[in-house]
């Protein structure tokens, strides 16, 4: 994620794009473990969905969507993108499989790379 | 380029016309990116010309499987371009649920990517200003044109192969040393690179002012609907 954008000098002019094509898997460190702060009762070990960090999304689109969407105090957003941004990934909602994949089909709606797994799995 | 600032009419920049074009034309090639990188399942299994029939013509002398004819529920197969798979990554690292995901989503979300792109052209390109002139967002369509303009920045970055937060903090370093010293390289692949960093800079200004308006007006409890979890 990044802080913000910065200056733009200007002077953009029509000619073709996309001429080159790689294939490279980001790595992402993952961290000893996912920090849960909400408890859940939940029989069964329930689903969680994870955002991850990415160098593209600036942090105030990631606060405006865990604000929006999920619901999230600006300083429960906050507190959320700032474990992404230090430690690869945060947990941002908890609950049943078909919950996670609503969440996780929202988050890839808005261009947020994330994930779903049961919880405790690495 | 002017960015964004919030107005009672919605969120307005200013934009150049050579701007609205190149912003507009990258629009539509994410979108037909996406289109040809995340084919939707055809029914009945026809292929790109369609008619297939259902018992399959198959060469002399084969004796191995009739040619696949694909089921409406069939598996739905992750893009190969990387820049398409980024826009519709994998949901999981368990090859099940990951397909299960592409299975259930994948054509919606694929499509709602490509109206929201289509829509910002069309914002863009609608009243072809012969100058410098305000690009008005409505607060109504601003959380559609954040999507489609992280989207386009998505696939820029792919296609600059960005992987860190401090190779995109080199793209400045990178821009500010030609602007002292001149181009670096005057080949054709520099220019091209330029103009991928030029406009990955510009679309990152303008999504940043956008959503910086929309966060406010969230704060505020102003703003216009919102694809909220509902929960």
């Amino acid at each position: 994620m990044r802080r913000q954008a910065r200056e733009y000098s200007g002077g953009v002019s029509p000619q073709p794009i996309f001429t080159r094509s790689v294939t490279v898997r980001a790595s992402v460190t993952v961290p000893e473990e996912a920090t849960r702060t909400e408890a859940v009762v939940v029989p069964d070990r329930p689903w969680v969905t994870l955002v991850w960090n990415d160098p593209v999304n600036l942090m105030s689109y990631v606060a405006y969507v865990f604000e929006s969407y999920f619901g999230y105090s600006s300083a429960r957003a906050h507190e959320l993108m700032m474990q992404v941004h230090h430690e690869g990934r945060a947990v941002v909602s908890t609950g049943d499989r078909e919950r996670m994949e609503v969440d996780v089909q929202a988050m890839h709606s808005f261009g947020l790379w994330a994930t779903m797994q049961r919880d405790g799995e690495q | 380029m002017r960015p964004f600032r919030a107005e009672a009419r919605g969120y307005v920049a200013e934009l150049e016309p050579s701007e609205r074009i190149v912003l507009a034309q990258l629009a539509g090639d994410v979108a037909q990116m996406l289109q040809e990188g995340a084919p939707a399942p055809s029914p009945g299994g026809s292929g790109a010309h369609g008619e297939r029939p259902d018992d399959a013509w198959s060469p002399p002398g084969w004796t191995g499987a009739v040619p696949a004819v694909a089921e409406d529920d069939g598996p739905v197969t992750a893009p190969l371009d990387p820049a398409v798979r980024r826009l519709l990554p994998d949901a999981s690292d368990d090859v099940e649920v990951a397909s299960e995901f592409r299975r259930l989503t994948q054509e919606d979300l694929a499509s709602g990517k490509v109206a929201r792109l289509v829509l910002l052209g069309r914002m863009l390109v609608d009243s072809e200003p012969a100058a410098a002139a305000p690009f008005v967002v409505g607060r109504e369509e601003a959380e559609e044109v954040a999507g489609a303009l992280t989207d386009v920045r998505l696939v820029l970055a792919e296609r600059l192969d960005l992987r860190s937060d401090e190779q995109v903090e080199g793209l400045y370093d990178e821009l500010d040393a030609e602007a002292e010293d001149g181009p670096v390289d005057a080949d054709e692949g520099g220019a091209a690179r330029r103009f991928l960093v030029s406009v990955f800079l510009l679309t990152g200004l303008l999504q940043e002012s956008l959503v910086h308006g929309m966060l406010a007006d969230l704060r505020a409890g102003r703003g216009g609907p919102r694809a909220g979890r509902g929960s």
